[in-house]
């Protein structure tokens, strides 16, 4: 921990009440006699305030989801009409017209779940901000490629990772590649990098759960539902922190 | 499948939406009849004093303030919605209660204060950028150890989590300094 994160924990800690009674009146102390001090402490208290109330409307917002289900449920159970039979006859031609409705727009479907489920794996490996301790990136074309990736420019970075292969195999480049593939639209191409990728480094990949996942967006996207739900439920039943959205995405997909 | 009590507890502080959806829809209705009957609040407001309930009973068992229960959760709740509805009655009432009794009720000042500007709050948040926001509001309604947050979060380690979660909270607090922002400015 460096000392910006030193100084950030101290103030978190007096927030919160995570320190001793001699501890407390020492800081206040501090407080009073340092201005700079006392306004870093104010707009943390402020950025404290904003975020657990930002996160209790957050909770809010899915109690108020989950009585909407409770409304709708009860609206389901409620009185029952037996309607005329040509009543009858218009509802059989409405479920036909339904059904043939996402009869075709199936397709349509699993591209709304996709841009539903998909978001862009961050570059953790050559952050711009992050400094290099966690990874050497001090080639060229490695650091263009991840800076493109970054970008979110991926038809740039992925020759650019494809260079930085053929100088050295690499299963985090490899990775990213795939990410960059699907990024740029090309699942196929994605699918053909991760398949591999899962074969060849096994379990204890860095990012084996990562590829698992993105491997089974691009099966969705491709509509290859079946190898996409095996993933799902490999993921699911893994229990790690994709299984709640393959859970929901296999539901989604019944 | 019914789980028992302590259970129950252990999976909400595992931040399980499904217990918190068993929760809520076992719940709900028993406690609209109830304060509607008791309190004559209305179906609307039983409804609103109900999810302030259990989100009060999320932040206790997230907290750690609440780790074991002698009764059902329901029970709970409703112990919850007795002062809260007395907050609420109150604030109602336009005689809304001082820091120090909302303090006695043991009803979280945030969640007295839920009739902050949620715009504003959303607007600040959102300012952060994607990443930035759902890290940060992850970190506050959990109370996993870095290590944990970095593996449900997908960060590659719990240094490269909590450097993230620095530089996020460096630039929340940044952006409130410069627009000058104090709590008072999200309250309704």
């Amino acid at each position: 921990m460096n000392e910006d994160e030193a100084f950030y924990e101290q103030i978190e800690n007096y927030l919160a009440g995570n320190i001793s009674p001699q501890e407390k009146a020492r800081f206040e102390e501090q407080i009073r006699l340092d201005a700079h001090l006392a306004q870093e402490v104010e707009a943390l208290r402020t950025a404290r305030f904003v975020l657990k109330t930002g996160a209790l409307l957050d909770i809010k917002e899915q109690l108020r989801g989950y009585s909407k289900e409770l409304e709708k449920g009860d609206k389901k159970k409620g009185k029952v009409v037996f309607p005329h039979p040509w009543v009858w006859a218009v509802a059989a031609s409405v479920v036909l017209a339904v059904g043939l409705f996402l009869w075709i727009g199936k397709g349509n479907t699993n591209e709304q779940l996709f841009a539903e489920y998909y978001r862009p794996y961050p570059n953790f490996v050559a952050p711009v901000k992050m400094g290099e301790q966690d990874y050497s990136y001090s080639d060229t074309t490695k650091r263009k490629a991840f800076f493109a990736y970054d970008q979110g420019s991926y038809k740039d970075a992925i020759p650019l990772f494809k260079q930085c292969l053929v100088d050295q195999n690499d299963s985090v480049v490899t990775y990213y590649l795939g990410n960059a593939y699907l990024g740029a639209n090309l699942p196929k191409e994605a699918s053909e990098t991760y398949l591999p990728l899962l074969q060849l480094e096994g379990k204890g990949f860095l990012f084996f759960i990562q590829t698992q996942w993105y491997l089974s967006l691009c099966y969705l996207k491709m509509n290859r539902l079946q190898e996409a739900r095996q993933i799902l439920e490999t993921i699911r039943s893994s229990k790690n922190e994709y299984s709640e959205r393959a859970d929901q995405l296999l539901m989604k997909l019944d | 499948m019914k789980i028992g009590v302590q259970e129950q507890l252990a999976l909400l502080k595992l931040g399980d939406p499904k217990v918190l959806e068993s929760i809520y829809k076992e719940n709900e209705s028993k406690f609209i009849h109830w304060a509607q009957r008791n309190h004559h609040v209305s179906e609307e407001e039983a409804k609103d004093l109900f999810q302030n309930c259990v989100i009060i009973c999320y932040e206790n068992v997230v907290s750690g303030k609440l780790t074991e229960l002698n009764c059902t959760i329901g029970t709970y709740l409703f112990s919850i919605g007795n002062n809260l509805i007395k907050a609420f009655l109150r604030k109602k009432a336009k005689q809304p209660l001082s820091i120090e009794e909302i303090r006695e009720l043991d009803v979280p000042e945030e969640v007295y204060a839920i009739t902050v500007n949620p715009g504003k709050i959303v607007s600040v948040l959102d300012g952060l950028g994607q990443r930035c926001k759902e890290l940060l509001l992850a970190a506050t309604s959990t109370a996993f150890k870095s290590e944990e947050m970095a593996e449900k979060l997908g960060y590659p380690s719990a240094e490269m989590y909590r450097k993230k979660k620095h530089e996020c909270l460096k630039k929340l607090k940044g952006d409130i300094q410069e627009k000058k922002m104090v709590i008072e400015d999200f309250l309704e």
